[in-house]
C-alpha cells in the first residue's frame, strides 16, 4: 500500500494504491493520519488504485474523517473501483462520507 | 475434413489445503499468499477471489484480536476446501468461545459521529459468504465459511 499527498487550494489530496488490508493499513496509517487529521484541511482521497478494502481500512477512513469533522473540515472519497464500492455500500460508509466519481467532483463537494 | 478439439484431462488439483498459523497479525498475509498459490490453477473470477480474501482477512483478524496468544491460543488452524460451486474456509482456534453467526447486524450509522468501528468485519463476512457454520468442540471454536464460485 502506497500513499501520495499533495496540497492545492487549501485542500489535501491523498492518493492510495494497493491493498487496504491489515498489513496495508499498518504500513500507511501513521502517514495517512499525519497528512489528513493533522492539518485538518478538507481532504479528497483517491481510491482508484486500491485493489482491496477490509474493515481495518474502513476504520482508518472513518477515524480520520471524524477527526477532520472535529476540526470543521470534511473528507470525500473518489475514483472508487466497483468491488471497493460494494464494501463501502454494505457497511453504509457511502452514507456518511461522500463518494464521488472524479477528483474535480470531490473538490467541489468539499467546497460546498 | 474438420478436426474436433480433443478434450484435455481434467485439471488435477489437491482438494484441500491445511495451514497452521501463528496467532499474530503477520499470519494474515502468509495465509493469503498460500491460499492464492493453492487456488491459482482454478483461475477463479475476480469477485470470488475478492470474497475469499475478505472473509479470510476479517475472520483471521477477529480471531487474532479476541483469541489471545498469551492465554494459550497460540495457533490457528485453517483449512481450504475446493468444491464444484464454492470454496470453503475452515477456521479453528482455542480462544474463548465466540459464535460470530450470532452477532447482531450493526445498525447503519446516520452520521459520522454515530459510526462505530466494531462489527464491520462480521457484517462484511455475512455479505460475501454463501454460508457460515459455527460449532464449539471441546475448547475449540470451529467456523466454516463458504464463498460461491
Amino acid at each position: 500500500m502506497d500513499i501520495e499527498v499533495s496540497q492545492r487550494d487549501n485542500t489535501t489530496f491523498v492518493r492510495l494504491s494497493g491493498r487496504l488490508d491489515s498489513p496495508g493499513v499498518d504500513r500507511i496509517e501513521t502517514r495517512f493520519t499525519a497528512a489528513v487529521a493533522g492539518p485538518g484541511r478538507p481532504t479528497a482521497v483517491d481510491l482508484a488504485g486500491v485493489s482491496f478494502l477490509a474493515s481495518m481500512g474502513i476504520r482508518m477512513l472513518i477515524s480520520n474523517a471524524r477527526a477532520l469533522g472535529q476540526k470543521g473540515a470534511k473528507m470525500a472519497l473518489f475514483g472508487v473501483p466497483e468491488p471497493i464500492m460494494t464494501v463501502l455500500e454494505h457497511v453504509a460508509i457511502d452514507q456518511i462520507i461522500p463518494v464521488l466519481a472524479t477528483e474535480q467532483e470531490a473538490a467541489e463537494a468539499l467546497r460546498a | 475434413m474438420h478436426a474436433l478439439p480433443v478434450p484435455t484431462a481434467a485439471l488435477q488439483l489437491p482438494q484441500r489445503l491445511e495451514l497452521r498459523l501463528e496467532n499474530r497479525r503477520a499470519s494474515c498475509e502468509q495465509a493469503r499468499l498460500a491460499i492464492e498459490r493453492f487456488l491459482a490453477p482454478l483461475e477463479l473470477n475476480a469477485a470470488t477471489v475478492f470474497g475469499i480474501e475478505l472473509v479470510l482477512e476479517e475472520v483471521l483478524m477477529n480471531i487474532i484480536w479476541h483469541a489471545k496468544a498469551e492465554a494459550g491460543a497460540a495457533e490457528i488452524g485453517l483449512g481450504v476446501e475446493v468444491h464444484d460451486d464454492a470454496i470453503a474456509l475452515c477456521f479453528e482456534d482455542s480462544g474463548v468461545a465466540f459464535d460470530p453467526t450470532l452477532a447482531a447486524e450493526p445498525v447503519a450509522p446516520a452520521t459520522l459521529a454515530e459510526a462505530r468501528p466494531g462489527g464491520l468485519g462480521i457484517a462484511l463476512v455475512r455479505k460475501f459468504a454463501r454460508s457460515r457454520a459455527y460449532e464449539r468442540a471441546g475448547d475449540r471454536n470451529r467456523l466454516r465459511v463458504t464463498i460461491a464460485r
